[in-house]
């Protein structure tokens, strides 16, 4: 290994491992500092556990949000590390440990597409990416080919949703009974769907098993099937000799020297002693999760950056966004009593429709907003996705069951399991000056650190998409031959909302947008700060406009794209 | 939080509990466990070992509640000739360990489900016996069936409305997770497979596509 770490990798997760491992590869020196601890997917992803080995069978708690066998340490709270929110509540998912949360990640993988980047050119709304969909392709091909996909054949692919070329995609898994009826109905509707493209190994790569088609990808994976950074990026930039890692390292401020135009390094508290330590290197790059970004740098306040670090376009913290969800739990008479058969499959949707409408169909259609929506079977909600389970099976199966029992109830349960389940759309959310995050003046974690505030309000935009995808979810249910049972978008509407709370699908993205202009801006193209010339931003917050499709792959498309840049200012002796 | 701050949340949890649970000082007596059952409880916390589950907190319910649960469980989830009953396959256990869980749900689930167990007491004191376990089989199906009955036609107090709702959730929850609950539906997975292909043929020609 060198001698002197060139460069600080702050966060372990899609960014920060795709980070560390573009760098080591290329004989980059890199010091990777990681909030949580060590976390091995061979032995500590729960892989066959029913829920009946778990307490309370397995259902979410404070503890563990998302179930008891969920791979995630942390969640929506975390015991001494708060955070606020003024007007609507606005929820932050967080994780603690080596590769963040790629292993409970749902392992969707669409790329963006050549619309996406520019989005005020097309439509006039928002504002467009610094860079294009040619620029940032063959990163998407790079990217894939390292974590290993599956997806349709590139042929099928639609305007505006592109595809792996076929030599890097696996071949897909065949719809389950329930998608079949999904398909079917949509192509009525004049709907293509195809193969979702998703990080899931369908054939063995690079000493990872393929997906035997069992186990939620929640869990994690011990085979190595479903991508995570740990297996795919962390362990292959250990063995360069590269690497190095500090665990309970949670960082808090970025130090720079007295101009404020070098960063010279990153603070941190370990936590396992409380004590606050200070480690240097030649480039400092954050991706400890996009709100966490914009936190680190408004928390890095000195003489030349009295608003915090980079900001002196004052935009850090600023356009935050989350994914719009909305669903409905339905019931397909067809499937009530189906003999038992297996439908685990890879745990996530094998199926979906990208968005349709563009130019003079939406037009036609009166879809006046940006991005557009996707629409699949959930694979968290009833039917017989994976072992059943109080929150996952039963809740949709007791729904508006009053003074149910007995017999009756043991029929209903053979009758309605595997015909109740949920159809889900999800949306872009057209970014607006109303969603930011900033340093709450009061509230401070347990290490003393001030901790974000957020505030959030939809745009009108977002209320005509989210009316838009419930409108195509009631249409698609009665194309099903299904009777919908409950549609959690009334119940938002009731209360003025889209959604009842915002963050809760854990895509939020944005806070230190990249632009082509320093004062409306925080990052170049390459995600390199306007005011710190060795500073970059990994992680979701570059993020300009967020559209339906899942952001984690763009996240390393781009973190990867900045570690290009890096290295060749390296080589070049320009840092 | 300090200790002293710890011991004062928990206080004012059980005194708000037992406000829910419309709780006197004779209630307290027959069901000495609820007045202290929150105070030593602790979570599993969020860096749990999935290889080795543990249920952190003690069970908490006392003998007659669960004798008149079981009771219950069994008037909910019968045995037939496909599945046992709850009772056989010890669900009330689980229940137990629900409703003693140190978590927000859980809490307010002990506070609705002792309260409706105290409810259905009541109404076996008015056939003169002490508890609703102690009734002959008909009474206990007749009493239940009513209350059933009364949440159907919604003419039930909210507390029996939720009384009812979430025990079937929770015997439901623990019953169909079991191995026995799970082929009683039709569960057939998590086994590994090689090839993922789709449903079987059976299952094709019942949704109509080959």
């Amino acid at each position: 290994m060198a001698d002197e770490t060139e460069v600080i990798v702050v966060g372990s997760g899609a960014g920060g491992g795709m980070m560390a491992h573009t760098l080591t590869t290329s004989g980059v020196n890199v010091l990777l500092l990681e909030a949580g601890r060590r976390y091995e997917p061979e032995s500590d992803a729960a892989m066959f556990q029913l829920p009946k080995e778990a307490p309370l069978r397995g259902e979410g708690t404070p503890d563990k949000n998302d179930g008891y066998f969920d791979a995630n340490i942390g969640g929506f709270e975390m015991p001494g590390q708060p955070y606020t929110y003024e007007n609507e509540q606005f929820r932050w998912w967080r994780s603690r440990q080596l590769g963040g949360r790629t292993h409970h990640f749902g392992r969707q993988t669409p790329r963006y597409g050549p619309e996406d980047f520019k989005v005020q050119t097309m439509t006039g709304r928002e504002v467009d990416w610094p860079f294009s969909y040619d620029d940032i392709e063959p990163f998407y091909d790079r990217v894939e080919t390292i974590m290993g996909i599956f997806g349709p054949n590139a042929d099928e692919a639609v305007y505006n949703s592109p595809l792996p070329p076929n030599h890097i995609r696996q071949k897909p898994p065949a719809p389950r009974a329930s998608e079949m009826i999904f398909q079917k109905a949509l192509k009525k509707m004049g709907i293509k769907t195809m193969a979702h493209p998703t990080a899931i190994l369908t054939s063995p790569l690079n000493g990872r098993q393929a997906c035997f088609y069992a186990t939620n990808c929640i869990r994690g994976c011990s085979i190595g099937a479903a991508f995570d950074s740990v297996t795919a990026y962390i362990k292959p930039a250990e063995q360069t000799g590269n690497l190095n890692i500090i665990t309970h390292a949670v960082a808090y401020e970025i130090l720079t020297d007295e101009s404020g135009e070098k960063a010279t390094g990153v603070r941190y508290i370990d936590t396992q002693s409380g004590e606050k330590k200070e480690v240097f290197a030649k480039v400092v790059v954050l991706a400890p999760g996009a709100m966490e970004s914009s936190r680190i740098l408004l928390n890095s306040k000195s003489a030349s950056a009295p608003n915090g670090l980079a900001n002196s376009s004052g935009m850090v913290g600023k356009y935050i966004s989350d994914t719009l969800f909305t669903s409905l739990w339905i019931h397909i008479p067809e499937l009530d009593y189906a003999p038992a058969h297996n439908e685990d499959g890879v745990s996530q949707p094998h199926v979906y429709a990208p968005w349709w409408l563009h130019g003079d169909a939406k037009e036609k259609d009166g879809a006046d907003f940006s991005s557009g929506y996707k629409i699949e079977v959930d694979p968290y909600r009833g039917g017989r996705f994976g072992p059943p389970s109080p929150n996952a099976t039963f809740r949709i199966m007791l729904h508006g069951q009053k003074g149910l029992y007995g017999k009756k109830l043991k029929d209903h349960m053979r009758r309605y399991y595997g015909s109740l389940l949920g159809i889900r759309t999800l949306g872009g959310m057209s970014v607006n000056e109303n969603c930011y995050l900033s340093i709450d003046p009061d509230v401070k974690d347990k290490w003393g650190v001030p901790v974000p505030r957020f505030h959030w309000q939809w745009s009108d935009e977002d209320y005509r998409r989210g009316e838009h995808m419930n409108k195509t979810l009631h249409e698609l249910a009665k194309n099903m031959g299904a009777n919908v049972i409950f549609d959690a978008f009334d119940k938002s509407r009731e209360a003025g909302k889209i959604m009842e709370i915002a963050g809760e699908v854990n895509h939020e993205i944005g806070g230190c947008r990249m632009g082509d202009d320093p004062t409306t801006s925080v990052l170049n193209e390459f995600s390199q700060t306007w005011d710190v010339d060795n500073l970059y931003i990994a992680d979701g917050a570059p993020f300009v406009t967020h559209v339906e499709k899942n952001p984690t792959l763009t996240i390393m498309a781009m973190s990867m794209r900045a570690a290009d840049n890096i290295i060749e200012r390296l080589k070049g002796n320009d840092l | 939080m300090s200790k002293k701050q710890k011991m004062t949340a928990n206080r004012r949890r059980v005194l708000k509990l037992m406000a829910i649970a419309g709780t006197s000082a004779a209630y307290l007596q027959n069901y000495p466990n609820m007045a202290n059952a929150q105070v030593s409880q602790k979570g599993y916390g969020q860096d749990v070992d999935v290889n080795n589950p543990v249920v952190t907190w003690d069970k908490t319910l006392d003998a007659n509640q669960l004798k008149s649960l079981s009771v219950i469980g069994d008037l909910i989830i019968p045995a037939d000739d496909k599945s046992p009953s709850a009772s056989q396959l010890n669900i009330t256990d689980f229940v137990d360990e629900w409703v003693s869980a140190p978590y927000p749900t859980q809490e307010k689930d002990r506070a609705t489900i002792t309260y409706g167990l105290e409810r259905l007491n009541t109404q076996a004191n008015a056939l003169d016996a002490r508890y609703f376990h102690d009734l002959n089989g008909d009474q206990q199906a007749a009493i239940f069936d009513k209350l059933a009955v009364s949440v159907e036609n919604e003419t039930a107090s909210e507390e029996e409305d939720l009384f009812m709702d979430r025990l079937v959730y929770i015997y439901v929850g623990g019953y169909y997770t079991t191995d026995e609950g799970m082929e009683d539906i039709g569960y057939a997975g998590n086994v590994p497979i090689e090839t993922f292909d789709g449903p079987p043929a059976e299952i094709r020609k019942l949704i109509g596509i080959e």
